[in-house]
């Protein structure tokens, strides 16, 4: 069943609102790709999801096992920082 | 300078391993120097009530320094650099702790909203004190003892120098003079303030502090002795203490110039706005908003809300405590009782 069909649109038009079908299928649209912007959120690196995206590149972002491989080959001391996003 | 370490930020504590990382989980910021066999070279980040009292740029900067130096001598270091952790710990993760706070957060549906914070570490270690028999505040006070404690001010940026000895102090009294730099406490090598606050966590109360300290080109070695009660501390800044018990979850501010005028207070004596009442006990006990507390029994010394809350935890923490305080309501003294 088309909207149209639905006599919903005829009584939105009426009231001003023009190209109701179109805008459904934008509405509809932008909802599935949110949807699958949610659910692909746990995916993405933790600096993305909280927004924290100042520090350097100098520094291994969150990542323990690597920052102690890196010390174990290259003979440098770690300096770890606890830090809160604010 | 940080082209010689390996940095490494992290931002969350959940998946953290205590028997490592152990620092005063109060803190904003805190910084380790370490091997990658997790020997502790030493800490940096102190707390207080002005959050910078122990930290500068010139002082992480030395540490630093001292760090690269254990770095370089850690075969004959290593030893000793052993105490600076606590292998035994009861719980290796946070997620471990049973604290209800913990468990609460746990169920946050985003990454921001399940973070354990450092601080909640803490209130959920502080917990597990509060929930022992015998259990006094003054455990939780005597966590972090501050070098004030014993009587020694040190320069915040040199980090480890005597800036000056409070008369009459342990500190004093055992020798310590103005221009020592402390370069052991308890066997501990020290890097920072912050390490010596660490390795004064297991002086006894009353206790010895043993030091080490560089005058000139000697080394000197001090015992301080400390008598009952120089460990606990302020604990009013600290974001982990406000779920201690009990919990009043009154909101009070200081009152302003005004309000103390009208109700005739002294310069010295206390003075707080009641903003909010929402505690079962203290609803119960009839506090109302507009109320301004003046009193907590006898004591009534002219404080803000921090220490309004921890003269209430200190003294009154025991289950079924009755807290007695004293209000002015329009022209009305009253005296409230909230029972816990």
């Amino acid at each position: 069943m088309r909207l149209w069909d639905t006599g919903l649109v005829p009584v939105m038009h009426s009231l001003g609102f023009v190209n109701l079908e179109i805008m459904m299928k934008k509405l509809l649209c932008s909802i599935f790709v949110l949807s699958i912007l949610f659910a692909c959120q746990d995916e993405q690196p933790l600096r993305q999801r909280i927004g924290d995206t100042a520090p350097s590149e100098r520094w291994i972002y969150d990542d323990w096992q690597k920052a102690k491989a890196e010390s174990s080959d290259t003979g440098k001391p770690l300096f770890v920082v606890f830090r809160c996003v604010p | 300078m940080l082209d010689q370490f390996v940095c490494l930020r992290l931002v969350r504590m959940r998946g953290v391993d205590l028997s490592l990382f152990q620092f005063d989980y109060d803190l904003t910021w805190a910084g380790f120097f370490m091997e990658p066999d997790g020997t502790v070279l030493g800490r940096y980040g102190a707390g207080s009530r002005d959050s910078m009292h122990y930290n500068s740029i010139p002082g992480l900067k030395n540490a630093m320094k001292r760090a690269l130096q254990f770095h370089q001598n850690i075969d004959e270091l290593k030893p000793a650099l052993v105490a600076k952790n606590q292998k035994d710990v009861a719980f290796k993760f946070p997620k471990d702790l049973p604290s209800k706070k913990i468990r609460e957060i746990l169920k946050g549906d985003t990454a921001r909203k399940n973070c354990i914070h450092c601080h909640t570490v803490q209130a959920g270690l502080n917990e597990v004190i509060a929930s022992k028999p015998g259990y006094h505040p003054d455990q939780i006070r005597s966590l972090f003892p501050a070098p004030e404690r014993l009587g020694v001010v040190l320069d915040v940026d040199h980090g480890l120098k005597v800036k000056r000895v409070i008369p009459q102090s342990a500190a004093a009294m055992a020798g310590v003079q103005v221009g020592d730099e402390l370069t052991h406490a308890m066997g501990q090598p020290l890097l920072s303030n912050a390490d010596f606050i660490w390795a004064l966590r297991s002086v006894d109360d009353p206790g010895v502090a043993n030091l080490v300290v560089k005058r000139g080109d000697t080394s000197k070695t001090l015992a301080v002795p400390l008598k009952k009660g120089w460990k606990p501390a302020d604990i009013a800044w600290r974001t982990s203490v406000f779920d201690m018990r009990p919990q009043l979850r009154l909101w009070v501010e200081k009152a302003n110039k005004s309000q103390r005028r009208k109700a005739h207070l002294k310069d010295d004596e206390l003075g707080l706005d009641v903003r909010g009442v929402f505690g079962a006990e203290v609803k119960k006990a009839g506090f109302r908003s507009g109320d301004l507390v003046v009193a907590v029994g006898p004591w009534h010394p002219n404080v803000g809300a921090n220490d309004f809350a921890q003269h209430i935890r200190v003294h009154y923490y025991q289950k079924g405590a009755k807290i007695p305080i004293t209000v002015i309501r329009g022209s009305r003294r009253l005296t409230l009782v909230a029972k816990f």
